[in-house]
């Protein structure tokens, strides 16, 4: 268990370094920020003082081990358009971001296994085909399609639900629904497969055989086996789960890490960009990480595969 | 009819003076923009002058109804010339900053001397466009202050009024960060996010990027707030600022553009108030690019475009397009009588061919978005170059590409930054300013004569004729073509009586007394 943990462990580290070695080159090879900054334009000599106050006159290798020493101590530097610490521009825009993926992933898990389960038990009934349809119109409506059509229906014109930040569950709604659709549909497709997979198994009939109740053999024998590979696609889904809400963060003014990452991308704000971009990395190679640990408990043949 | 047009908004504001007096509560304004740090000593941006005149004040105050410059006391009550090189001004007294400190004349004296006399590169470079002529600001005594330019300065009360010359606490500033006692770049740092001044609203909240909320400063030297709190919040997205107001959660939208002036003036509870702006939309050309260098190329793309066609499609007809680089905030210098751009597609595909012209393709810079309907008018304008025979190949990218040798022509915008051509024409085109250091316009040495007698001549008629001279120089050998001044839109509740003030840079929302009234 100890080795499989260090070698994950090992993997993740080099993903790290590259990813952000991408970034800093990256946000460097397609152009100065100060030209993104300052849109309106300088005369040669600010433009030259500005360059200079950030530290982007010095050499490229120079920079890249200024940044790997600051990195070392835990400074992250301070946002080029912000002026102050990236740490604290992140903090604050965590906490929005957090809520909301956190409310979108319980609201995917909540009613997308029920519903999955249901379909694949329920597989010719009106009720199992309608979620199924409903299902394929979640997964093929883009969020931010979904995102304005509640807009328009709930805030422009019934005035019913706020639509711009995130002060109160009312603020939820809306952004929560139109980022989850995409993902319960998708995990109402995996679950019920899965599930049809597993229920045509011989130990389901077996189970069945020694006498066992219905529910018992389609949540304990059938759920457990068919949630191994609805986990697998949970984790990848994460990653597309913080792109779409990027998305949804600006269509809804909400402030969270998503909206400061395009804006730091637009203007080649690479303090902001880097530390962004280690902070997700992190957080999706952790998830992946530990969705492989539940995967090794939940199935011990991985363990003894990749070990 | 155009006139007429244009100059009604000034009349109707003019008029805008028995507003209720009646103190509110709370007031939410939805921002396009919003700025990452509150300094006004360091910005310039368009986005930044919005915020800074409900919590700092000038020494010298100007009436913003007006479009024209009409001087006021501010933080001085009095102000006279004392030789042709230095001013002295009498401080007011009894004014508090908003950390309840006195304002003194220590702090006057260094709230500039913070922007002229400094290694700090983000003031550094605000005084290289505001304040290059001053040399010296000294205390005479406890409520004197004396002011020393290098050169006689004609413009004095003007750049005692700019946003960059605002008055913020000495003591305050120089202890936020390292060394309790000296002034440190991380202490103009720290101030931008912990902002102090004088004015009739303290910011009691900033979140860079996010939110503004102005509370009322109850020791306020002049009449009160007519807030108690108003919200800066910052929604990006134009369907989102509309969808906020028509829902009730913002009082006052920005930057609406007029293709949605009807859907929001369609609904019964809200309105629209709109201004043009005292800013340029301009197309710039590279008079120093191998195939830009023979002027009569430049002069027969400036010929092209006909700026009233967009106008009327991309503006609805509520921009202005002008003769010349004027606007009525000019004052004295507001020559509409000139005429340095005009639209003649014969005499531009005359001077094609006699230039010779062999079908080389110019590239057009513009950012997606940056400039409201910037991308459209590029468009139209590639048409318009085409029924002339010139091959344009759009370039779109938000990067600035002024300073770029293959840069051919680009869109940009020419903001008046104070109310004078040396403001708004001088900031972009004098001899020393950023088109001739970045490259791209060599003017040569009779130019540099003009603007010398433009700039520091103390007779008006000589400034008049030596400004004259200098458009003519720009209509023989452009480097710029001045589209039109934008027509800016806000959405607002019937019930709030608010609207922009021609005398005002662009963009600035002032909620003091007498400028807004709010719902009953």
């Amino acid at each position: 268990m100890l080795e499989f943990i260090a070698g994950r462990l090992l993997r993740m580290t080099v993903t790290l370094w590259v990813i952000v070695t991408a970034v800093f080159l990256a946000t460097r090879a397609t152009g100065n920020p100060i030209d993104f900054l300052m849109p309106e334009g300088l005369d040669a000599a600010g433009r030259r003082d500005m360059i200079a106050y950030f530290g982007l006159d010095r050499p490229l290798v120079e920079q890249y081990v200024l940044f790997w020493k600051a990195l070392a101590q835990g400074e992250f530097g301070l946002g080029l358009m912000e002026r102050r610490a990236v740490t604290t521009i992140f903090a604050e825009r965590v906490t929005h971001s957090l809520s909301l993926l956190l409310a979108t992933l319980a609201v995917t898990v909540a009613i997308g296994v029920p519903l999955g389960i249901m379909t694949a038990i329920r597989r010719k009934t009106f009720i199992g085909n309608a979620v199924l349809l409903a299902a394929f119109l979640g997964y093929a409506v883009p969020n931010f399609v979904l995102a304005i059509l509640l807009l328009l229906v709930f805030s422009f014109t019934l005035g019913w639900l706020p639509s711009t930040g995130s002060a109160t569950i009312l603020h939820y709604l809306m952004p929560v629904a139109a980022l989850s659709a995409f993902f319960v549909a998708s995990l109402v497709r995996y679950t019920r497969n899965s599930m049809l997979d597993v229920l045509s198994q011989d130990y389901m009939r077996t189970a069945r055989a020694k006498g066992l109740s219905e529910r018992v053999v389609i949540l304990k024998h059938g759920l457990k086996n068919a949630l191994i590979p609805v986990i697998t696609v949970l984790g990848l889904q994460v990653t597309t789960l913080v792109s779409g809400a990027v998305v949804i963060e600006t269509v809804f003014a909400w402030h969270g890490v998503g909206d400061l990452l395009v804006g730091a991308t637009l203007r080649r704000d690479y303090p902001v960009l880097q530390f962004g971009v280690l902070v997700v990395a992190c957080t999706v190679v952790t998830i992946n990480v530990m969705l492989d640990l539940l995967y090794s408990e939940i199935d011990p043949r991985v363990r003894l595969a990749k070990g | 009819m155009r006139t007429l047009r244009t100059t009604s908004p000034l009349l109707a504001a003019a008029v805008l003076v028995p507003l209720a007096t009646a103190q509110a509560q709370e007031l939410k304004v939805g921002v396009q923009n919003m700025a990452p740090y509150i300094d006004p000593g360091r910005d310039h941006s368009n986005v930044g002058s919005q915020q800074y005149y409900n919590a700092f004040d000038t020494l010298i105050e100007k009436d913003h109804a007006r479009a024209e410059s009409v001087w006021k006391p501010g933080l001085a009550t009095s102000w006279t010339q004392t030789s042709p090189t230095s001013f002295e001004l009498k401080l007011r007294k009894n004014v508090k900053f908003h950390n309840g400190a006195a304002m003194t004349a220590d702090d006057v004296v260094f709230s500039i001397q913070r922007i002229i006399d400094t290694d700090f590169a983000p003031y550094l470079i605000r005084k290289r466009d505001f304040l290059p002529n001053i040399q010296k600001v000294e205390k005479a005594d406890e409520d004197t202050i004396r002011v020393t330019t290098y050169k006689p300065e004609p413009l004095f009360e003007t750049l005692m009024n700019v946003q960059q010359a605002m008055i913020v606490p000495r003591a305050y500033m120089v202890a936020l960060t390292g060394d309790k006692e000296r002034a440190e770049a991380g202490d103009y740092e720290a101030f931008g996010l912990k902002p102090v001044g004088t004015g009739p609203y303290k910011i009691a909240e900033f979140v860079p990027n996010q939110r503004i909320v102005y509370e009322r400063f109850d020791d306020f030297w002049g009449e009160k707030a007519p807030y108690k709190r108003i919200t800066l919040q910052h929604i990006p997205e134009l369907s989102a600022r509309i969808t906020a107001l028509k829902n009730g959660e913002v009082d006052i939208i920005t930057n609406v553009p007029p293709d949605q002036l009807k859907t929001i003036d369609g609904d019964a509870k809200l309105k629209t108030e709109g201004m043009v702006t005292p800013l340029f939309h301009v197309v710039i050309f590279n008079t120093q690019h191998p195939k830009m260098q023979d002027k009569r190329i430049r002069q027969a793309l400036s010929l092209a475009i006909d700026r009233k066609t967009l106008n009327e499609a991309l503006w609805l007809g509520k921009a202005v397009v002008p003769s010349t680089h004027t606007y009525p905030q000019y004052g004295p210098l507001y020559m509409p009588e000139l005429k340095t751009f005009e639209y003649d597609p014969g005499k531009a595909k005359q001077l094609l061919k006699e230039a010779g012209y062999d079908g080389f393709p110019i590239r057009f810079d513009t950012s997606a978005t940056y400039y409201t309907n910037g991308l459209l008018a590029a468009q139209a304008i590639q048409e318009m170059w085409a029924s002339i025979g010139v091959k344009t190949r759009l370039n779109v990218d938000d990067k600035w590409t002024g300073g770029d040798p293959t840069m051919m022509v680009r869109n940009w915008s020419n903001p008046m930054y104070f109310p004078d051509p040396a403001g708004s024409f001088g900031t972009m085109w004098a001899p020393n300013a950023a088109s001739n250091t970045e490259g791209r316009f060599k003017p040569d040495a009779s130019y540099a004569d003009m603007w010398e007698r433009f700039r520091f001549s103390t007779d008006l008629s000589a400034r008049k004729k030596a400004f004259a001279e200098l458009m003519e120089y720009i209509k023989n050998d452009p480097p710029v073509l001045v589209l039109y001044q934008p027509f800016e839109s806000y959405g607002l509740r019937k019930s709030i009586n608010w609207k922009p003030l021609p005398g005002h840079i662009p963009y600035v929302l002032d909620f003091r007394a007498g400028r807004i009234a709010p719902a009953s």
